[in-house]
């Protein structure tokens, strides 16, 4: 089983905030996002969504883990032009970790 | 308050909402996504999508699935409390919208219309944009294309790409945040981000260029000559022009004199890449170039078939000296060279051809003088032309390209006669400074 995430509010977010859209963007080739001098790795079949998770205006990451169906909050050490991950913490509820059904 | 929203494997919806602050999100449980009175299931490998559809002012629901079809669910309640009656089939055409299995939906208006498009990944890891031929609040859609990066390249990160656009470097440009399983890479999984950006240039320049230094008007220089350019943009380029001129300085342009053969096609160029320039072997001075002091240059991308973030560096220029080419008299007897035995009732055939070579035009004297036994002979241009004792020049007058022109046809008389024809100073002085010589026998 996979797990999909979307966070709805960030979603949200990502609209009310008027993010300034110039053309339709040319894209280059990939980089990887780094956990501290690492690719930044939770699982195979990640989700991600980008969001000011707690609110002190850089942008946050979170990203969903296929095998165990867990959501990880990385917040940003950096800034919010150049983030920077050290370590994510599993997102809670009730205080236990998320899970869902893998895949 | 931001809320979180998840999709699961088992097709359903979950929403945890935030019991805490916006600051920091606290949620207790989770409820399912219910649609008219029940929960709502999609199948399998839902992937939930948030956004006002409809342009309504509610938060609207669109939810991919595991057979690849995108589901719409608007929202007939509130924000705070939406309420969900339908679940309707994203078109394509007069088809459901379908891009195979584990659709992945993103809304966003990608072509900056105004209007909302649809952005859907799937298994194979491709990113497919649905352009909305609609209008925002009603979106129609017909057929896709899949994203690309600036170079043509297919996006493709394996598997199940699940994404995010979003200005990830503040740079005013969208990015794409992507989750994403390549077998081909290590980490298998994680996170990657495609950078959009408008500074997408290529950037052609030369690193080096050299060649000979001395040359004959005429001769091939291409063999000499070595070239060696780079991209040092960030985008790569395809198909492009080099062309080599002989100018007067050393800034090139092309109003200079082109060289023969000096074009040179390059077909593509990646970004970053340098790449030593085969140069046509062929390549030649102009052969009517006259001596002088030059600058063999060139422009790379001669004619602007790549727009690039710097176009003033594309030119690069060496000095060479264009020697002289001396003039070549040549004197025959029924079309041979060298010493030409026969007899005294032969009829032959004898001419004289020139090429004036670099000194084209300049004033020279001219002979055609024989020799037998000490005695000399001229052949001068006094109408009629004849031969007369002694040595005296038969022309003085500006050099041309002189075909063969036939002087004597007849008979010589017996002995060995040693004929020149030679061009020099215009001082009515021999010196055969350019000269051909024949001797005949005859018998």
């Amino acid at each position: 089983m996979r797990v999909s995430l979307v966070a709805a509010a960030a979603a949200l977010f990502f609209v009310t905030t008027g993010v300034v859209h110039a053309d339709a963007p040319q894209l280059n080739p990939p980089f990887q996002v780094y956990d501290g001098s690492l690719p930044l790795e939770v699982d195979i079949m990640s989700a991600c969504t980008v969001v000011d998770w707690n609110n002190d205006m850089k942008k946050d990451l979170v990203v969903s883990q296929f095998t165990q169906g867990k959501v990880w909050l990385f917040v940003n050490q950096g800034t919010d032009t150049d983030p920077v991950f050290n370590g994510g913490s599993e997102i809670e509820s009730g205080g236990t970790p998320i899970t869902t059904s893998y895949g | 308050m931001k809320d979180l929203v998840l999709g699961e494997r088992d097709g359903y919806v979950r929403v945890y909402l935030n019991t805490n602050t916006d600051a920091d999100p606290v949620f207790n449980g989770f409820d399912y996504v219910q649609l008219s009175g029940g929960t709502y299931d999609v199948g399998a490998s839902s992937s939930p999508y948030i956004c006002d559809w409809d342009n309504d002012g509610r938060k609207d629901l669109l939810v991919g699935d595991d057979n690849g079809y995108v589901y719409l669910l608007i929202n007939t309640g509130t924000n705070a409390a939406p309420v969900f009656t339908s679940a309707v089939q994203i078109q394509n055409g007069s088809s459901a919208l379908d891009v195979g299995t584990r659709a992945s939906p993103v809304v966003f208006d990608w072509n900056q219309d105004g209007k909302k498009d649809l952005l859907v990944g799937e298994t194979y890891g491709n990113l497919h944009y649905f352009e909305n031929l609609g209008t925002d609040p009603v979106p129609v859609f017909n057929g896709s294309t899949t994203l690309e990066i600036y170079d043509g390249t297919e996006i493709n990160v394996g598997y199940y790409p699940r994404f995010e656009i979003y200005d990830w470097n503040n740079d005013a440009i969208n990015d794409i945040v992507c989750g994403y399983y390549d077998t081909s890479s290590s980490p298998s999984g994680g996170v990657r981000v495609f950078l959009g950006g408008h500074d997408l240039f290529a950037d052609l320049a030369v690193v080096s260029f050299s060649g000979p230094v001395q040359a004959l008007p005429g001769e091939e220089i291409g063999p000499g000559v070595d070239l060696r350019i780079v991209n040092q943009g960030n985008v790569r380029c395809t198909s492009f022009e080099i062309q080599f001129y002989l100018s007067d300085d050393a800034e090139i342009s092309n109003t200079d004199e082109p060289l023969i053969a000096g074009n040179v096609n390059i077909t593509s160029l990646d970004a970053g890449e340098e790449i030593d320039v085969v140069v046509n072997p062929s390549m030649a001075i102009p052969a009517d170039t006259p001596i002088g002091t030059y600058y063999i240059g060139l422009i790379v991308d001669d004619g602007d078939a790549i727009p690039e973030s710097d176009e003033n560096n594309n030119d690069s220029s060496y000095q060479i000296l264009i020697d002289a080419i001396d003039p070549v008299p040549d004197i025959k007897v029924d079309g041979k060279d060298g010493t030409v035995v026969i007899q005294q009732t032969a009829v032959v055939s004898m001419t004289v051809s020139l090429l004036d070579g670099v000194m084209q035009g300049q004033s020279q004297d001219w002979w055609v003088i024989a020799e037998k036994g000490g005695n000399y002979f001229s052949w001068v241009f006094t109408v009629p032309w004849h031969w007369t004792p002694g040595v005296s020049r038969t022309h003085v007058g500006p050099l041309f390209d002189l075909a063969p022109y036939e002087l004597h046809n007849g008979t010589i008389p017996v002995g060995t006669w040693n004929i020149v024809f030679a061009v020099d100073a215009p001082d009515n002085t021999y010196q055969g400074t350019y000269i051909d010589k024949i001797r005949i026998i005859s018998f």
